[in-house]
């Protein structure tokens, strides 16, 4: 447990919500095989949907995975519960590029699994309090905190094109954090966060700009995802 | 999607419908089902099925058919079926999952559609089915994937939304603290440059963006001097007899007037700046009924403030307007290297998120006033990395009278150059202000004041300011901090400790009458 608090945060709050919401996040760990060397090639983090297994989380954290024709490309599911870290192969449910969201599924048992609190996004309001829970740099939950800084912010997609109504927020988000929760001071998520606005040459390294799709969206968009494919029925 | 839980509005449902058609592929029987989802919604709360005696799981062959017979939606669904002779649906022998599904939709006549999940819930479920079942090339098929799960329903994957609770005191402090003071901060854009103000932020914004202030209810407005430093430094320096109706258009200043996206834009006109201190006023001038509306920021004070203090930063980092960033004050009196060569002192250091674009606006206290104009952050990879800095707003209250009176601010001066930091290390002077140079015939010379100069071992070090009046000079910014106190013509005491060869130094007290000076 790494809680990291910005100065306005209740302390209470802040170890509320990460007691609360950190079963639910998981991490994601990008593999290649080749022969018999398997690479670790990234790694990022993912919200757990629903007890049956879905995973959510940014397109960009599973795009080589979605794109492997060759086999070779694998992506894993950390849960880290009070046994210990269990690893589940994932495999992907439903992409949305435009969007920047993924559906995973994994073989987990349901009691294992602890879905998100889920919020709404449509009614925030800059200046609330918000919370970051993912693995930046592979440290795995992290808490950062911060407010939100702006709303309905556009954002360029993996898809190419901009895709709007995104969360702005100061609470610092880094490589490994996208796909993981943001959340509310009453523990519930409202944006998935998924990108930090850098100078290109830097790598990706929290400029306190940082951007989350919201909940709204990945709501809709990660039910119909689920759906499109048929695995419930 | 359509839950018909609660809702019968056609429109509603349409609007669903033609969600609910994107989730089933184009390999679909498309009208058939979409004929199924409006009829369903239509259907829902008005035509209940008819009463199930049988307990669940083991329906009545009979009454199950009954029952879907009665809704118009379901007999288009046992119609698909039974065209695909995979399932007898009465056959309670069969036992399958889908029978059990379609028998629970069994309920009695007056449930409503309301009802917690029941009736509707498992409507949807035997819909949903019915498609699944379309798409398969067998019944059989979907009918085997449909035994290895448990009935599942469409809210088994849509999350409840889980009420929220309301925001902790301090959180809506700071909500109150945006909505009172957003209106009171304005994008800026360097007329000069090419492009313009933008909507949103694709790529790093250049030089030539970034955030001011409303200062009053005339249109003034503060900025820093290096976000139209492309342009005022082309500009000839403005004499001081120059009038109102002289100053230079130099920049583009959009105002949000009102909530949402109630933005104008206006010509902004250089009224004064201050290289220096990196201040600049601009004067927007909008018809009358817009200078009614403007919302001037309100101006606190940063000699009581302290550190650990909450701050909040209102700006335009990367073109993102109205960005509200949070943090601590950090540190007090520090030096802003200013990109434009001078130091400016009673800086305030703070870690909420600063970024280009950020440049010219007010950091705030919880109170919402302004003690800070955000100007500078240190940083290698030119975003912020928690380390920005403010021109203290005590500053901002001595420079811009002067600005708007006369267009440039005069300041009290010794007429003497003092060495940087640097250059005071490398003489081995470890405290104070070292006099580098002495101007002809100021105020500095008039008083006495010896720059280095040659001696038998070398070269003596100029003498060291180490207090003004009463006031310490501990650090080369200090002293142009306290002669900020004092107008032009004010006699001070200077306290200088002179070298006198051999590391021998004396302490003096040297009278000086301050000259005027500008940047």
């Amino acid at each position: 447990m790494r809680p990291a608090l910005a100065a306005l945060v209740d302390d209470d709050i802040a170890a509320a919500v990460f007691e609360a919401s950190m079963a639910s996040v998981v991490s994601l760990t990008a593999f290649r095989t080749e022969g018999r060397e398997v690479v670790e090639e990234g790694v990022g983090s993912g919200v757990v949907w629903d007890r049956l297994g879905h995973i959510v989380s940014n397109y960009h954290c599973v795009a080589r995975l979605a794109k492997d024709t060759t086999g070779q490309q694998a992506t894993e599911v950390g849960i880290t519960g009070a046994g210990g870290t269990m690893r589940y192969p994932a495999r992907i449910v439903g992409l949305d590029p435009e969007k920047d969201l993924a559906v995973l599924r994994i073989d987990a048992p349901a009691a294992d699994l602890l879905p998100v609190k889920v919020g709404t996004s449509g009614d925030l309001r800059v200046g609330q309090t918000v919370f970051a829970i993912g693995n930046p740099s592979g440290l795995s939950h992290t808490l950062t905190a911060g407010v939100v800084s702006g709303l309905n912010r556009a954002i360029p997609s993996p898809g190419g094109t901009l895709t709007g109504g995104a969360i702005q927020t100061d609470a610092a988000i880094n490589s490994g954090s996208s796909g993981g929760a943001l959340l509310d001071s009453s523990a519930r998520l409202v944006g998935l966060s998924t990108a930090t606005f850098t100078r290109r040459t830097q790598g990706a390294r929290s400029s306190g700009v940082n951007f989350a799709i919201g909940v709204d969206v990945v709501r809709d968009r990660g039910v119909f995802l689920i759906g499109a494919t048929g695995t419930v029925w | 999607m359509c839950i018909c839980g609660g809702s019968t509005s056609p429109t509603a449902c349409q609007g669903a419908a033609g969600d609910t058609m994107e989730l089933f592929p184009a390999s679909f029987k498309g009208l058939a089902l979409i004929a199924l989802m409006l009829a369903s919604c239509s259907a829902g709360g008005s035509s209940a099925p008819a009463p199930m005696s049988a307990p669940q799981g083991q329906p009545a062959p009979a009454a199950a058919r009954r029952a879907l017979s009665d809704d118009p939606a379901l007999d288009i669904f046992v119609q698909s079926l039974t065209h695909n002779q995979a399932l007898d649906v009465g056959d309670p022998a069969s036992a399958l999952a889908p029978a059990t599904t379609l028998a629970g939709i069994g309920a009695p006549e007056d449930t409503p559609c309301e009802a917690e999940g029941l009736i509707c819930d498992r409507r949807q479920a035997a819909l949903l089915f019915a498609a699944a079942t379309l798409a398969q090339p067998t019944a059989q098929a979907a009918v085997t994937s449909l035994q290895l799960e448990a009935p599942l329903t469409l809210a088994d994957v849509t999350p409840q939304v889980a009420p929220s609770q309301p925001l902790s005191a301090r959180e809506q402090a700071v909500v109150a603290l945006f909505e009172r003071n957003t209106n009171s901060v304005v994008n800026i854009f360097d007329v000069t440059l090419g492009g313009g103000p933008r909507q949103t932020a694709l790529v790093d914004a250049p030089e030539g963006n970034g955030t001011g202030f409303i200062l009053d209810t005339s249109g003034h407005i503060v900025t820093n001097y290096h976000v139209l430093q492309s342009v005022l430094g082309r500009l000839p320096p403005r004499p001081a007899s120059g009038t109102r109706a002289q100053a230079a258009k130099v920049a583009l200043v959009t105002v949000l007037l009102g909530p949402g996206n109630d933005t104008q834009t206006f010509d902004g006109y250089l009224i004064g700046m201050d290289r220096a201190k990196d201040l600049c006023v601009l004067q927007i001038r909008p018809p009358q009924d817009v200078l009614r509306r403007l919302r001037p920021a309100s101006l606190g004070t940063s000699a009581d403030l302290r550190v650990g203090q909450a701050v909040n930063a209102l700006g335009n980092p990367f073109g993102f307007d109205h960005t509200l960033t949070t943090g601590v004050i950090s540190g007090l009196g520090r030096e802003i290297n200013s990109q434009l060569g001078g130091v400016i002192a009673g800086a305030i250091q703070t870690d909420a998120a600063i970024n280009p674009g950020n440049s010219g606006g007010p950091l705030l206290d919880m109170a919402g006033r302004v003690i800070g104009v955000n100007t500078a952050i240190f940083t290698n990879s030119g975003t912020s990395a928690g380390l920005g800095f403010a021109i203290g707003v005590d500053t901002v209250r001595r420079v811009v009278p002067q600005l708007i009176a006369s267009g440039r601010f005069v300041r009290a001066s010794l007429g003497i150059q003092v060495a940087n930091g640097a250059v005071a290390r490398t003489l081995k002077v470890p405290r104070g202000a070292m006099v580098q140079s002495v101007a002809p015939g100021g105020a500095g010379e008039r008083a006495g004041l010896l720059p280095p100069r040659r001696s038998f071992g070398g070269v003596l070090p100029g003498d060291v300011v180490t207090a003004v009046d009463r006031t310490v000079v501990a650090k080369p910014g200090d002293l142009a901090n306290a002669l900020e106190m004092y107008d032009v013509g004010d006699a001070v005491s200077l306290t200088v400790l002179r070298s006198a060869g051999e590391s021998a130094q004396q302490e003096l007290k040297l009278q000086a009458k301050l000259q005027a000076d500008s940047a």
